[in-house]
């Protein structure tokens, strides 16, 4: 497994997918647990939409690590999930500080999470300097580069209209409460971005990286379900500008995947 | 990385994939699972926490399909045989099924359903024909 024999990689590597799939698993099918668990999460379906949305985050991240099972250690999953889970270490140390929570098993959870993929990344070998490509992205089609640019664009934007207006996303979407702990969870998804937004400039230097474009593509067609589903339950409430940008994701994601895989 | 070579087929089964994974998510969330049993016509006061229970059972059953697709995604095509068969079948007699209850007395308040497993169906045909797997076809 992993395309190694080291013992301690495959079974920190297998340690922080069952980490990633048990909260993926839990925030997206089992909010009630999570509700139960933190007594500051209010029971309405604001909270339900930022648990899904974090469950999800963690369920491509445990299919990137499925993904590597197979094919291999990647260096770009580590340049996207460390910085992902140091910046959720951070959100949830500022959470505990805002409300006073005395559940601390989330946050002793994710540090374990963070040492387990340092451990393996170390361990594993990979040099920490990154020799540039020899054109953008490490591929010479154009629809390809375009659509990586456009992808940075749209991480760009949502990281900006964060700092811009933090609260503006849940006053677009009728669907949503406004509270402490909805505009926390909005800071979590722009922490999020970041994340992102360093791994596609990790790829523009160093060209695509077969795992974290193969979690694009899942979290993209992941989203696009979960928009549909949405459109069809809450059709007069949603936020027209998330559902263009979830689109917009998915045609991006989906072209760099059906034009690049047969190299990953 | 994608074994299956014909691009319609794989434009199909992507389609399916959404689809299905669509669907999964519709049963398992308890909101949209009542709003869509209530968009059949049922009265939103007799959908219990039991009704729920056995929607996201069925909903976990199309995330699983939707996962299987993806796996003849990445599989060669004659390796998802079975399963393409099994599909065929399937989606054959869930497709009589709704027709007939969608012809029923009480049965006419939504044809999505309906629509969708004679959507599956037809695919389905297409995607087993293309890729030679009718018994007695040569490609």
């Amino acid at each position: 497994m992993f395309n190694t024999d080291d013992k301690l990689i495959q079974g920190c590597m297998f340690l922080a997918g069952l980490i990633f799939f048990a909260y993926g698993a839990v925030m997206m099918f089992n909010t009630d647990f999570m509700m139960e668990r933190y007594p500051t999460f209010e029971n309405n379906q604001t909270t339900v939409f930022f648990l899904n949305w974090f469950g999800a985050v963690s369920f491509v991240a445990y299919v990137g690590i499925l993904y590597m099972g197979f094919k291999g250690l990647d260096r770009g999953f580590f340049a996207y999930a460390i910085p992902v889970v140091l910046l959720q270490v951070i959100w949830i140390i500022m959470s505990n500080a805002q409300t006073g929570e005395e559940n601390i098993t989330g946050l002793v959870v994710w540090i374990i999470l963070l040492a387990l993929l340092v451990v393996s990344r170390v361990k594993a070998g990979m040099p920490f300097t990154y020799d540039k490509a020899s054109s953008a992205f490490g591929v010479t089609d154009k629809t390809s580069q375009i659509m990586g640019y456009i992808a940075i664009l749209i991480s760009v934007i949502n990281i900006v209209s964060y700092v811009i207006d933090p609260g503006g996303f849940i006053r677009q979407t009728p669907y949503l409460e406004s509270s402490p702990q909805a505009e926390h969870a909005v800071l979590g998804i722009t922490m999020i971005n970041i994340a992102i937004l360093i791994s596609l400039v990790y790829q523009y230097r160093v060209g695509f990286s077969g795992v974290l474009i193969s979690m694009g593509a899942v979290a993209a067609t992941m989203f696009l379900a979960a928009l549909m589903v949405g459109s069809v339950t809450n059709p007069e409430s949603g936020n027209p500008l998330l559902a263009i940008f979830i689109i917009l994701n998915f045609i991006v994601l989906m072209t760099i995947y059906f034009r690049n895989q047969s190299n990953f | 990385m994608i074994k299956v070579e014909d691009t319609i087929s794989r434009v199909i089964i992507c389609f399916l994939t959404l689809l299905f994974l669509f669907y999964g998510f519709m049963f398992t969330g308890a909101e949209s699972a009542t709003a869509f049993i209530e968009r059949l016509g049922v009265d939103s006061g007799n959908i219990d926490a039991n009704h729920l229970q056995m929607t996201a059972n069925l909903g976990w059953i199309y995330i699983v399909f939707a996962i299987a697709f993806v796996a003849t995604l990445l599989a060669p095509i004659e390796q998802s045989t079975v399963f393409f068969r099994m599909m065929l079948v399937g989606s054959f007699i869930n497709s009589i099924r709704l027709i007939i209850i969608y012809m029923g007395a009480d049965g006419g308040a939504n044809p999505v359903p309906m629509i969708a497993s004679i959507l599956v169906f037809v695919l389905m045909n297409i995607l087993y024909n293309r890729s030679g797997m009718r018994i007695g076809v040569t490609m």
